[in-house]
């Protein structure tokens, strides 16, 4: 009931680890018409559940959407969807960087930190989500490591914004 | 000796009678055989006499040009969880219970030397060890620390732990005096499915994963905050999320090994949101673009939500009361770029040009050296908010996606964008559309039967 109890408690605040996933595609939708986006991305999202494809990294454009699936997934995903009237593009070799930074939304700054830094070591953004311990990051396959080294510098900085 | 530890929110000490309940808790603790560790927040909410923004007002108030230091900040904050501790202890005292109040420092917190938002480096718990071998009951102050002893510092400094910083203490103390339980209590009896003011008979959760009750406060529900989950989910102290004011269970957070889970765990939305989206040329130039508007982001520490990239735009959410300080950063900025045939960029922020761009215009017009000029427009979609569908790997199911927007648009509510984890799916909304989407989507997960 004395010193023993000493304990180390919270993880440091700031990027703590780096990871690259490979094996992604990424699918492109494009040419839907505005003024009925909304009924044909959910026509499209029913085709691809229909199809047996989970997807992640939904994003909404002016004129479409775009997806991640597994690499494998990406041309029956394209498939599906071409047969269905849309124009669709499957785009392989994407890669997921997971950068773990615990109560990321409380470091005002790091999320936009963490983008300006993948951007600038020269990979392409495709696609970003967040949850409370990390971000994710979505580029292509061939520059995420670069983009990953570039983020590691910021590992153990404990203000890294 | 089996330690528990009570922590109480600023609703459960705001009032004698409400104090008089916290206190037959932690009565009802001692006398069932476990050595209670109390810790307190501030009194009251928003607005109260002694609630924290009530504290920092009267800092503001003596000169609102001039900005106090995050030092005298941390101070002045400390007083309300000092004075809430000193009348806690009293109130136990009053009931024929020994009762010691104590500052986060004397009952070991060290924290790091971030004011404003400090982190727990270690706890001594010897103080509060020797209290309890007194047989009286710590109470302890939520929300604060000292900071190591430094050449500045000779004795450490006060220090704050930041948003959620007393769930933080309760967790972290539970953690170093080895406690069998934390119970934070508050004026609602634990988790619920949805946020009840949006959904009035939204169930309380029985039992949550830690990595559940992080992501759901991470999406806005208050409840909990992630700290206090990740420390007690680091030293696997079971945590209890309950009310001062009913005997109800209340929500018990478990390792994710002890709990299935469930499909869906709740429905949130959190913030008053504006999304910008910002036209920009494809190819080399908008990487430069997006890498500037990033990195002054980043410096001004601008919290961003939702971002979304496409080959000829990129976007964000910014919160509301940010927003004049991105315009302020962001409106009428000049990016030259000057290599090959040299162009120049000025960004404007909303549809209509301001007096800030025009005037960049004018001067930049007359001066070949900046070549072309070129606008990167970003528009404002102003009163948004974020809605989240909180989930564990149901998410990788097909056919969630349109689950979720196909239930929205039967709604005729539009989503202006989205975005996911491995936990969750946010969806981008109107803010007059937000309790329609919330209620809308606990419907179709059948959330009223959660259990």
């Amino acid at each position: 009931m004395s010193a023993k109890h000493q304990t180390t408690f919270e993880t440091q605040r700031g990027i703590s680890s780096v990871e690259v996933s490979q094996g992604h595609s990424l699918v492109i939708v494009t040419s839907i018409p505005e003024a009925d986006s909304d009924e044909k991305r959910l026509f499209a999202l029913r085709r691809l559940a229909l199809a047996g494809l989970s997807i992640d990294f939904l994003k909404l454009s002016l004129d479409g959407f775009s997806f991640l699936v597994p690499e494998d997934d990406g041309t029956k995903a394209e498939e599906a969807l071409c047969a269905a009237g849309f124009t669709a593009k499957a785009v392989k070799n994407r890669a997921i960087i997971t950068v773990t930074a615990p109560n990321i939304r409380d470091e005002s700054g790091l999320v936009a930190r963490v983008a300006e830094i993948v951007v600038r070591s020269g990979a392409n953004i495709d696609s970003v989500g967040d949850m409370h311990s990390s971000v994710l990051l979505v580029v292509e396959a061939s520059l995420a490591e670069t983009a990953a080294k570039a983020l590691e510098t910021l590992i153990g900085k404990v203000d890294a914004v | 000796m089996q330690i528990k530890v009570l922590k109480f929110g600023g609703t459960s000490v705001a009032t004698a009678e409400s104090r008089q309940l916290a206190a037959h808790k932690v009565i009802s603790a001692k006398e069932a055989g476990f050595s209670p560790v109390v810790v307190v927040s501030a009194i009251g909410r928003q607005g109260a006499p002694y609630a924290t923004d009530t504290l920092m007002s009267l800092l503001h108030d003596v000169d609102p040009l001039v900005q106090p230091d995050a030092r005298e900040v941390d101070l002045m904050l400390c007083c309300g969880e000092i004075m809430s501790t000193c009348i806690f202890a009293q109130t136990l005292k009053s009931m024929g219970h020994a009762a010691s109040a104590m500052t986060g420092g004397q009952a070991g917190l060290v924290t790091d030397s971030t004011f404003g938002n400090a982190r727990i480096i270690e706890v001594l718990p010897d103080g509060v060890f020797s209290v309890l071998r007194q047989g009286k009951i710590p109470v302890v102050c939520g929300f604060q620390g000292r900071s190591k002893a430094s050449e500045n510092a000779v004795y450490g400094e006060i220090t704050t732990l930041g948003r959620g910083g007393s769930d933080t203490t309760a967790s972290a103390l539970g953690a170093a005096l080895g406690a069998v339980a934390v119970e934070i209590y508050s004026d609602v009896d634990g988790v619920k499915t949805s946020d009840p003011a949006m959904v009035p008979f939204a169930p309380t959760l029985g039992k949550m994963t830690y990595e559940e009750i992080a992501e759901i406060a991470h999406q806005g529900a208050k409840v909990v905050h992630p700290r206090a989950a990740e420390i007690a989910m680091k030293f696997g102290i079971p945590l209890h999320l309950k009310c001062t004011f009913t005997d109800e269970p209340g929500t018990e957070v478990v390792p994710r090994a002890n709990f299935p889970g469930r499909r869906v765990t709740g429905v949130t939305h959190t913030g008053k949101l504006v999304y910008l989206q910002f036209d920009a040329p494809f190819g080399a130039d908008k990487c430069v673009l997006e890498s500037k508007v990033y990195q002054l982001m980043a410096d001004y520490r601008i919290n961003l939500f939702m971002l979304n990239v496409h080959p000829n735009n990129f976007g964000f959410a910014v919160p509301r009361k940010q927003l004049p300080n991105v315009k302020e950063i962001l409106d009428g900025l000049v990016i030259p770029l000057l290599d090959g045939s040299p162009r120049t960029y000025i960004v404007q922020v909303g549809r209509a040009g301001s007096t800030e761009v025009a005037a960049q215009e004018r001067m930049l017009s007359g001066n070949t050296a900046f070549g072309e000029i070129r606008k990167c427009a970003a528009k404002l979609t102003e009163n948004c908010t974020m809605v989240s569908v909180i989930a564990h790997d149901y998410l990788n199911q097909p056919g969630i996606y349109e689950k979720v927007m196909g239930c929205l648009q039967k709604a005729s509510i539009h989503v202006l964008q989205s975005t996911d984890s491995p936990l969750s799916v946010s969806l981008l909304v109107s803010e007059t559309d937000c309790e329609r989407a919330v209620s809308t989507l606990h419907d179709e997960f059948e959330l009223a039967d959660a259990i």
